[in-house]
C-alpha cells in the first residue's frame, strides 16, 4: 500500500485504532475544564504567584501536559505516521504513554494542591517517563522522510526540545527536595521557553503546514521559507534557553526578536495558504487560530519587555497567559474543533447516516466556548496586570462554562463512533 | 503547477463544488429551525442551481472517476484509493437524490417546517462528506494522478472526461 492510499485507508484501519488518539484528546478536552476550575477555586494564590509550589503551578501544568502535550501526543501518533509513511512499530506504547501521562499528572497534582513533595516529585517523574517514551516512539518515525517533510523536520525539532524540556522539568521537581539547581527561577524559565516555544509551540507550527492548507483546501505552503522559518525559531529558542539559565538579558532580547521574525514568515506563509485556499468558510475554529496568531507575537513582545525590565512587575504572568492562554490553548481548542469530527468520520463506516457537525446544537456549543474562551482570557488578562484575583475568578467560572461546552461538543461528537463502529482492520 | 490535463479539470471540478457548498452550508446556517422564504431571489436561486450542481459533481464526476480514473489507478497498482473513494461516493449518491426530491415541491410552495427540517438534516450531512471528500482528492488523489499515468493516458481520459460534457 502506497502512502497515498495508506493515507485514505491506513487512519480507518491500518495505522491506529481510533481509541489511541481520541484518549490522549479526550485528556486534553476535560484538562481544559480542570484548568479552569482550578482558576476559579485557587484564584487568590494564582493572581499572588511568583513561583514555588503553589496552586498556580498546578494549574499551568493542567493547561501545558494535560491539554497541550496530550494534544501534541494524539496529533503527532495520528498525523506523523500518515506524513512519514510508516506506521508506528506497536499500539502498546501508545497506551503505556497515556497511562504514565494521567497518573504523572495525577501525582503532579496532588502533590502541588495537596503540598505533599513525594507526590509532586513522583508524578514529575512519570510525566517525564511518559514523555521520554513518547520522544523513542516517534523518533523512530521522523528518520525516515516522507511526503510532509516539513511538518516532520518541526517535529524533530519539538522532540528535541521535548526532551531537554522534560530533564529540566523532572530536575526542577527534584530540586524542591535536593536543592541543586543555583537558581531555580531561571530554570525555570529556561523550562518555560522549551517546553512553550520549543516542544509545543514548533509542533504547532510544524503542524499547522498540514493542517492549515487541509481545512482550506489549498497547496502546502512554501518549503524554503517554512525551513527559514524554523532555523530562526530554533536560534530564538537556543538564545532564550540560554539567556535564561545565564541571566542574560542581551541573549533573552534576541530570542525574543528571533521568534518574531520566524513568527512573521510562518504568519505570512499561513495567510497565503488562506487566501489561494477554495475554502472561505472556515468558521469558529479559525476565529481560534486568528486569534492564537495575534497572541503568539505578543507573547514574544511582552517576552522581550519583560527581559529589559520595561513592561512592569506583573507581566511576567501576562506573559505566560499569552503564551499558553492565547497563543497555545487557543490554537489547540481551534484545531482540535476541526480535528475531532474528521478522526470521526474517518473512522465511521462510510454509507451509514449519522450526525453532522452543522446541527444547530453542535455550532452552538462552540459559539459558547468560542466567547467563553475569550473573556476569560481577557479577564485573566486584567487579573494579571491588577492583581485582582476577583477577576480571576470571573475568568474561571466563564472559562468553566466554555470548556464544559466544549467537553459536550467533543462527546457528542465521538458518540457518532458508538452509533457507527469503526471497520475492522 | 499540474501537468496533468484530467488532474486540472478535476481540481476545477472541486473548486466549483466547494463555492457551492459553502454557498449551501450559508444558507442551513441562517436557517438553523424556521425553513427560509423560497421565494427570496437568492434562495430560489440557490435551490434552483442545486440540481444541476449535483448532476454535475455527483453524477458526471463521480461516475467518470469509478468508470474510468479509479481503473486506471487500480492497473497502476492504486487500487486502494479508488475502493476508498467509491465508497464515499456511494454514501453520498442517495442525499443528492434526496435533496433533489425535497427541492422540486420547495420551489412551488416553499418549505414546511418537516421538510425545511429533512433538508437541512440531508443537506448539512452532504456538505460535511462533500468537503472531507474533496479535501481528500486534493490531498492524495490529484497528485496520484500526477505519478501514476503517463500523458498518454492522462490525455485519454481527459478527452473521455470533456467528452461526457
Amino acid at each position: 500500500m502506497t502512502l497515498a492510499a495508506g493515507f485514505l485507508r491506513g487512519a480507518t484501519s491500518r495505522l491506529l485504532p481510533v481509541s489511541v488518539p481520541l484518549r490522549f484528546f479526550a485528556l486534553a478536552v476535560l484538562s481544559q475544564l480542570g484548568l479552569w476550575l482550578t482558576v476559579f477555586i485557587y484564584a487568590e494564590a494564582l493572581t499572588a504567584f511568583r513561583g514555588g509550589l503553589s496552586p498556580a503551578l498546578g494549574a499551568l501544568h493542567i493547561l501545558t501536559v494535560g491539554m497541550l502535550a496530550s494534544t501534541v501526543i494524539g496529533a503527532s501518533l495520528q498525523i506523523l505516521p500518515v506524513a512519514t509513511g510508516k506506521a508506528l512499530p506497536a499500539v502498546w506504547p501508545a497506551r503505556l504513554i497515556f497511562w504514565l501521562l494521567l497518573a504523572g499528572l495525577g501525582g503532579f497534582l496532588g502533590g502541588v494542591l495537596g503540598f505533599r513533595l513525594l507526590l509532586f516529585m513522583a508524578g514529575g517523574a512519570a510525566l517525564g517517563l511518559a514523555l521520554l517514551l513518547f520522544a523513542m516512539l516517534i523518533a523512530a518515525n521522523l528518520w525516515r522522510p516522507g511526503a510532509q517533510r516539513v511538518a516532520a523536520a518541526y517535529a524533530g525539532a519539538g522532540l528535541m526540545a521535548l526532551l531537554a524540556t522534560a530533564a529540566l522539568g523532572v530536575a526542577l521537581a527534584l530540586d524542591f527536595e535536593l536543592g541543586w539547581i543555583p537558581s531555580h527561577a531561571r530554570t525555570a524559565l529556561a523550562h518555560l521557553v522549551l517546553g512553550g516555544y520549543g516542544f509545543m509551540g514548533l509542533t504547532a507550527l510544524g503542524f499547522s503546514h498540514v493542517l492549515v492548507p487541509m481545512f482550506a483546501l489549498s497547496k502546502a505552503p512554501a518549503a524554503r521559507p517554512a525551513y527559514l522559518a524554523l532555523a530562526v525559531a530554533l536560534a530564538g529558542i537556543v538564545s532564550g534557553v540560554a539567556g535564561a539559565l545565564v541571566d542574560s538579558t542581551a541573549l533573552l532580547v534576541a530570542a525574543a526578536a528571533c521568534g518574531l521574525v520566524a513568527v512573521a514568515v510562518h504568519l505570512r506563509l499561513m495567510r497565503h495558504s488562506l487566501q489561494t485556499g477554495m475554502r472561505k468558510r472556515l468558521g469558529l475554529s479559525f476565529v481560534l487560530v486568528r486569534g492564537a496568531w495575534v497572541a503568539l507575537p505578543l507573547s514574544l513582545l511582552t517576552g522581550g519587555l519583560v527581559a529589559v525590565g520595561w513592561a512592569g512587575q506583573r507581566a511576567g504572568l501576562l506573559f505566560g497567559i499569552l503564551l499558553f492562554g492565547g497563543w497555545l490553548q487557543s490554537f489547540v481548542t481551534g484545531t482540535l474543533q476541526r480535528i475531532l469530527p474528521m478522526l470521526v468520520s474517518m473512522h465511521m463506516v462510510a454509507a451509514r447516516k449519522r450526525k453532522t457537525w452543522l446541527e444547530p446544537h453542535a455550532d452552538r456549543l462552540l459559539l459558547v466556548h468560542a466567547v467563553a474562551h475569550g473573556l476569560a482570557l481577557a479577564a485573566l488578562l486584567i487579573a494579571a496586570l491588577t492583581g485582582w484575583s476577583g477577576a480571576a475568578r470571573a475568568a474561571g467560572l466563564v472559562g468553566s462554562l466554555g470548556a464544559l461546552a466544549f467537553v459536550a461538543f467533543s462527546a457528542d461528537t465521538a458518540a457518532g463512533l458508538l452509533q457507527n463502529p469503526p471497520r475492522e482492520g | 503547477m499540474s501537468t496533468s490535463h484530467i488532474s486540472q479539470a478535476l481540481h476545477q471540478d472541486h473548486e466549483a463544488t466547494v463555492a457551492f457548498t459553502e454557498r449551501l452550508e450559508t444558507l442551513l446556517a441562517r436557517h438553523p429551525r424556521q425553513p427560509p422564504d423560497a421565494a427570496d431571489p437568492l434562495v430560489a436561486k440557490l435551490l434552483r442551481d442545486l440540481p444541476a450542481m449535483l448532476d454535475t459533481e455527483i453524477s458526471r464526476h463521480f461516475d467518470f472517476e469509478e468508470a474510468e480514473l479509479f481503473r486506471h489507478l487500480a492497473e497502476a497498482g492504486e487500487e486502494d484509493i479508488g475502493t476508498h473513494l467509491s465508497e464515499e461516493h456511494d454514501a453520498m449518491r442517495p442525499l443528492g437524490r434526496r435533496l433533489i426530491e425535497l427541492i422540486g415541491p420547495a420551489l412551488v410552495q416553499g418549505f414546511d417546517d418537516a421538510g425545511w427540517k429533512e433538508f437541512r438534516t440531508v443537506g448539512a450531512e452532504l456538505c460535511e462528506r462533500m468537503v472531507m471528500h474533496v479535501q481528500k482528492e486534493e490531498m492524495v488523489l490529484l497528485p496520484l494522478i500526477e505519478t501514476s499515468l503517463d500523458a498518454e493516458t492522462d490525455a485519454s481520459l481527459y478527452a473521455d472526461y470533456m467528452g461526457n460534457n
